[in-house]
């Protein structure tokens, strides 16, 4: 038995070794197959490119129009500060200012991304309570028929909005230009932003008004251009 | 006794020459039947195509080239699109002039270590696609196809599959994203084997045989192509200036010895 037991381990050693010698006989045939893919996306970015203001005082213009029913004076009461481009967020501030003082703005948008965009939305928000909340008011910019609706302000219609007692508004704002436009990269769109205090205006008072601007990627837009809707009146894509 | 053997030893010397002389008469008579095998294998190959976008029509041979890029336009009619899905996957067009499109390309290549994996030289068993510039609702249009050029019919499964964010185009510095920020529809009347073969990634089922139905296994026979034009459209996602690297392995297996089917 002995003996018969050794021959059997050797006979299973030598059937191991052969196995493994001709070990690819008895592998499965495969071959794989594989599919890679690298994707990158693409950056839609809009910065403010300019902001340049201008007040209603000045020496030397006294008596000539400023706009939008304000008038220069040589004064040296009221003052303002802006803040510096670029930025997605710029602030002007009034100080001391009085009924028929105003500042006019303009102000630049510019495509720095790689996405086309337009300018889907445009609205102010005002808090006129002091509370902090821009909840007192809202205006929607619109446009139609390639041309900007007179409502981009909180007074419509004005002829002379600081004098003029058909509304209770303290302040006068006014936003021209941009609605609908189509930026590519690089493009840039110029604008005008009118901020005058009107005869309601009450002493020592702080009022706050936000413009917003929203910038769609090109194919997810209302507009088919400057002013122009694709849908009368326009429906805006929201933000998802 | 010496005498006596003498006398012995001539006759039988006597005898053999005797019978060489008549040999012939007395031979075997025989023929020989001979049988010779020879044995070839089958070559397995199982090989992937790429098909580049001339401007008009993909392809129908394989090379390195472009897809096409596409892109749906909403605000209007219809004012958004759902996910992407087959049943919009007319709504992704061409990009209109003047708008910067999005860049597809393809490439084919060798995966694999020669000799165990790959059974070619070079071995065309490996697509790479590349695109840049997504937003959403933009996206490419491929097509890409999974063909026998063996002799043995094949299954297969997917072996594995992941997904890597990472920091900057040059997708070296990469970390495992939790999803992929994109949807990918097949073309209208594709056929049910391309579901299943791109529908795996979806499901991330590695090591199970891809199968259209139950007991039926995506099977390519030799000189069989499966042809699958597909859109990857970017979805609704905050993911700007963002780098994805993707990979899925499917393994081809011999039609008889399924290691994940039936």
């Amino acid at each position: 038995m002995k003996g018969l037991g050794r021959k059997t381990s050797l006979l299973l050693v030598l059937a191991v070794i052969a196995t493994a010698l001709t070990g690819a006989a008895y592998s499965l045939w495969y071959e794989d197959v594989a599919v890679n893919a690298q994707v990158a996306t693409g950056n839609l970015d809009v910065t403010f490119s300019r902001f340049q203001c201008d007040e209603s005082e000045d020496a030397g213009r006294e008596g000539e129009y400023f706009d939008d029913g304000y008038y220069y004076v040589a004064k040296e009461v009221g003052s303002f500060t802006r803040t510096n481009t670029p930025s997605d967020s710029l602030t002007l501030t009034i100080t001391n200012g009085y009924p028929g003082y105003a500042v006019d703005c303009k102000v630049d948008v510019q495509n720095i991304g790689n996405v086309p965009v337009h300018v889907e939305r445009e609205f102010f928000d005002f808090d006129l309570d002091n509370d902090g909340d821009f909840d007192d008011l809202h205006i929607e910019c619109t446009a139609s028929g390639g041309f900007q609706q007179p409502d981009c302000r909180n007074l419509n219609p004005v002829t002379f909005p600081w004098t003029s007692t058909a509304n209770t508004a303290p302040i006068y704002t006014r936003w021209v230009n941009g609605l609908g436009c189509q930026l590519h990269t690089g493009d840039r769109n110029a604008g005008d932003l009118f901020i005058g205090i009107r005869q309601p205006a009450a002493e020592n008072t702080t009022y706050r008004v936000r413009m917003t601007f929203q910038f769609n990627q090109w194919n997810e837009s209302g507009w088919s251009g400057c002013y122009t809707p694709k849908n009368e009146p326009v429906t805006p894509v929201a933000h998802p | 006794m010496t005498r006596a053997f003498r006398h012995t030893g001539v006759l039988m010397m006597l005898s053999v020459v005797a019978l060489g002389l008549v040999g012939a008469a007395y031979a075997l008579w025989y023929e020989d039947l001979q049988v010779t095998a020879n044995v070839s294998t089958a070559k397995f190959d199982a090989d992937a195509s790429f098909h580049p976008w001339d401007g008009t029509n993909f392809a129908t041979t394989s090379g390195n080239g472009n897809g096409r890029p596409v892109v749906a336009q909403v605000g209007a009619n219809p004012a958004t699109v759902a996910t992407m899905v087959t049943t919009n996957y007319a709504a992704f067009g061409d990009f209109p002039s003047g708008k910067p499109a999005t860049t597809c390309t393809g490439a084919i290549g060798t995966y694999g270590a020669n000799g165990v994996n790959a059974n070619d030289t070079v071995d065309n068993n490996q697509v790479s696609l590349t695109l840049g510039g997504l937003y959403p609702y933009a996206g490419c249009e491929f097509e890409i196809d999974l063909h026998n050029d063996g002799g043995i019919p094949f299954h297969i499964a997917l072996t594995s599959v992941s997904l890597q964010s990472c920091t900057d185009n040059t997708y070296t510095t990469c970390v495992p994203a939790a999803s992929a920020p994109w949807s990918i529809g097949l073309a209208p009347g594709s056929p049910a084997a391309c579901t299943a073969f791109l529908g795996a990634i979806a499901t991330a089922t590695v090591n199970t045989q891809i199968n259209t139905g139950p007991n039926a296994p995506v099977q390519i026979h030799d000189g069989q192509d499966l042809v699958c034009r597909f859109k990857l459209i970017l979805d609704q996602a905050n993911v700007e200036n963002a780098f994805y690297k993707f990979s899925a392995v499917y393994r081809a297996f011999q039609w008889n010895e399924a290691p994940y089917g039936p």
